[in-house]
């Protein structure tokens, strides 16, 4: 890793601020810390970061607050932090462009991960037509899934949600989410929709549906596509 | 509270409107539809009777004697006057009688009287009642009219006198009750005064029975009650309050069984219970203290629902407070767990790593912040410790004698540990002598106040602290050079799991409040203030005889 993997760190508390410069910078990142809202909003701007990690409680201002300001301007990755573990912060920030949450107290290897998946996911150029993942293949162009490079019999629905997983690798995409793109702004309140699909392409690309490898949901926040290696 | 009872002499004064409206209407109906109830208005005449006629038989007497003197007299006069002028005389002194307080009986018996006694000795032919001449019968038909006629329009007069002497008093009662009523401040307040004012307005015993709910009374009779009553009659009064109806004495219900009336208390919303009176013997009810009854009892109620509903208020007021309390507390206290907690489980996950677990310097910056969490968890597990303690108000002082610059430096030593780069200055003379006190207690108070100076000043801050003997007490000044606190929040600091809004991250509201009591057990006092030169400053005195 080079210089250059700048991290900012919003947070108040001098303590997790800390424990993430050491832990960042053993790995080779070089952490910006903020301690409030306003200085964090700053920083971002001036130092360009790969990615903000940014904890939604904050003395000055709500980290929503932050984050849609943020959003306003940059695309960077956010990795929301929080210790309210209650879904609907996380959903309300998902939905007001953060990349990704996780809960604290966390595990430093599991935030390393993310880190490293949600910087892996903005270097991918957007323009390509087939993407693989695990024993799954998406090609854009043909509108076509396969797995084991077997074609598989998908509606134009599920090939949707395919479609929006396969762009989304290693993102949670909120209910919400899910159910705008697909059904349109008015269906957002209808999740069991969502349920069903989900369930019935799980049916078609997991071994064993009812222990998913490929599509897990983050309960009570959304689903998830998780990255397998080829 | 000014603009509440304002409400309420509105309503009151509401309520005194109805009650006026309510006797026109009693009044108009028995004047329209006298057939329509017979039975009261026979009843209401006989009671007329008797107050008209209802007067001691010495007055009687005297109305006789005063008519036989006169005559006397005027037998002695009449040759001189004639008799004509006698019959203007006996008017005269018939009219007087009036303003000496004659009820009308004795005057209507004046004037028969006087009309015989003329007859008899004054018109001729004498000592007959015989009149001789056509114009004597004329005047004596006359003066009989007259003196007859008289004495009825005077005993209407009373009437009218005593009617309105009947409504005053009844205003003055409901007057009274209406003031008292909305001048007590708790429900038995409010029973207490509708005891006193039923007991001297209808001369009654008095016995109140709130209910549980709407079906059944309470064991016990309120304890203000003037009388009490045994378990039959609970059961009677709890008929009334089941059918919300006047039961016993005097009513339509049971009333021969018991010796009590009991009215019950209640309002569309709810029943609150039971009023029984117990009336002397030979009491009469008519209509009129009916209605007054009537009206105390709804007046009663009104003022009872106020209570009840002001209660309630207060109760859900409490209820969301501590919900309130609750929530914050919550939250405060799990970001304070989370924080260290995630800190001890970062550090220590971050050990697995092998790019971090080769260079032994992470190692160590790693294990201090673990170490820094544990100290934070380890404080916030005592504090918790010490509000219970405070809390349960069974705190034991474990007193012995110590020296005080021995406390302020072994706690400026424990905090010099956490802290990192400001300076404490301890300025205490050695001659301050031994206290009285116990020593963890009063060492974790300033500990706490020492954290708090530290955690919300810059850390170049210069914070002093200086203890100095007064008269019986020793006064110690924690004191800092930061920028102090803001002049309105000053009465807040001590309040339990208050933190000024605002401040940074860390904290749960408790270190000042605990510090508080520990000092206040040991019969101190702390107080905060602004240093005129800027900073904040405590100052803790502590009696020397602890």
């Amino acid at each position: 890793m080079t210089a250059q993997n700048k991290i900012v760190v919003i947070d108040d508390e001098s303590q997790i601020r800390k424990i993430l410069s050491i832990t960042l910078g053993a790995e080779g990142f070089k952490v910006i810390e903020a301690s409030k809202g306003k200085e964090g909003i700053v920083s971002v701007a001036n130092n360009h970061p790969q990615i903000v990690i940014l904890d939604l409680g904050l003395p000055d201002e709500d980290g929503l607050t932050v984050l849609k300001e943020i959003r306003t301007w940059s695309n960077v990755p956010i990795i929301i932090l929080s210790v309210r573990n209650s879904e609907d912060d996380i959903v309300k920030a998902l939905d007001l462009g953060a990349d990704d949450y996780v809960t604290k107290p966390f595990n430093t290897a599991e935030l390393i991960a993310r880190i490293r998946a949600n910087i892996r996911r903005t270097q991918q150029p957007d323009n390509q037509s087939v993407i693989v993942n695990g024993d799954l293949k998406i090609d854009i162009s043909k509108r076509l899934v396969y797995k084991n490079n077997e074609e598989l019999k998908v509606t134009s629905t599920e090939y949707m949600l395919f479609y929006l997983f396969f762009r989304n690798i290693d993102k949670v995409l909120t209910h919400n989410f899910l159910l705008k793109e697909i059904w349109g702004p008015v269906h957002t309140e209808d999740s069991q929709y969502l349920r069903v699909f989900i369930g019935q392409i799980r049916k078609k690309i997991e071994d064993d549906p009812a222990h998913p490898q490929y599509i897990i949901t983050d309960s009570g926040v959304g689903y998830r596509m998780k990255l397998l290696s080829n | 509270m000014i603009r509440f009872d304002l409400l309420r002499a509105d309503y009151y004064v509401d309520l005194i409107f109805a009650e006026r409206e309510r006797d026109m209407e009693t009044l108009n109906k028995k004047n329209e539809s006298g057939e329509l109830n017979i039975e009261t208005a026979t009843k209401n005449f006989k009671l007329y009777i008797r107050k008209i006629w209802n007067a001691s038989i010495t007055k009687y007497f005297l109305a006789a004697l005063i008519i036989l003197i006169s005559g006397l007299f005027l037998y002695l006069i009449h040759l001189h006057i004639g008799y004509q002028s006698v019959s203007l005389v006996f008017l005269f002194i018939i009219s007087l009688l009036p303003l000496l307080n004659f009820k009308p009986g004795p005057i209507f018996l004046a004037a028969v009287m006087s009309a015989l006694v003329w007859n008899f000795f004054f018109i001729p032919p004498y000592y007959t009642f015989r009149i001789g001449k056509v114009e004597d019968t004329m005047m004596f038909l006359m003066y009989f009219v007259i003196a007859t006629v008289s004495g009825l329009l005077i005993s209407r007069i009373h009437t009218q006198r005593s009617l309105i002497n009947q409504r005053e008093r009844r205003t003055s009662a409901l007057y009274n009750l209406t003031r008292d009523l909305s001048s007590s401040k708790s429900l038995d307040e409010v029973t207490a005064c509708a005891l006193e004012h039923l007991k001297s307005t209808f001369h009654a015993e008095v016995v109140f029975i709130y209910a549980d709910n709407d079906k059944s009374l309470k064991h016990m009779a309120h304890p203000s009650s003037t009388i009490s009553i045994d378990d039959a009659e609970r059961n009677i009064a709890q008929i009334a309050l089941l059918s919300s109806e006047k039961v016993g004495k005097f009513t339509h219900n049971v009333s021969s069984i018991s010796p009590f009336t009991y009215f019950p208390l209640y309002t569309k919303s709810r029943k609150y219970g039971v009023a029984g009176l117990l009336f002397p013997e030979g009491y009469t009810m008519d209509s009129e203290v009916e209605s007054l009854l009537d009206t105390f009892i709804v007046l009663i109620t009104a003022a009872v629902e106020r209570e009840y509903l002001t209660e309630l208020a207060k109760n859900n007021l409490m209820i969301a407070e501590s919900e309130k309390l609750y929530k914050t507390l919550f939250d405060s206290i799990s970001h304070e767990l989370k924080t260290p907690i995630t800190t001890i489980i970062g550090a220590i996950s971050s050990l697995k790593d092998e790019r971090i677990n080769g260079n032994r310097n992470i190692i160590l910056q790693l294990i201090d912040e673990a170490g820094i969490a544990s100290e934070r968890l380890k404080r916030l597990v005592e504090n918790l410790l010490d509000i219970t303690r405070l809390e349960r108000g069974n705190l034991k002082l474990k007193k012995e004698w110590h020296s005080i610059s021995d406390l302020l430096n072994s706690s400026i030593s424990r905090v010099e540990t956490e802290n990192r780069k400001s300076k404490i200055n301890c300025d205490v003379n050695d001659d301050l002598g031994m206290l009285y006190f116990d020593y963890p207690l009063l060492e974790q108070a300033i500990i706490n106040i020492l954290h708090n100076s530290i955690e919300y000043t810059s850390p170049e801050c210069q914070i002093d602290v200086a203890a100095k003997r007064k008269s019986d007490s020793i006064i110690i000044t924690i004191s800092d050079n930061g920028n102090g606190f803001p002049e309105h929040e000053i009465k807040n600091l001590f309040t339990k799991f208050y933190r000024i809004p605002g401040t940074k991250a860390g904290g749960t509201g408790l270190g000042l409040s605990i510090a508080k009591g520990f000092i206040e057990a040991h019969g101190g006092s702390i107080k905060a203030q602004n240093r005129p030169g800027g900073g904040a400053e405590f100052i803790i005195l502590l009696p020397i005889n602890l």
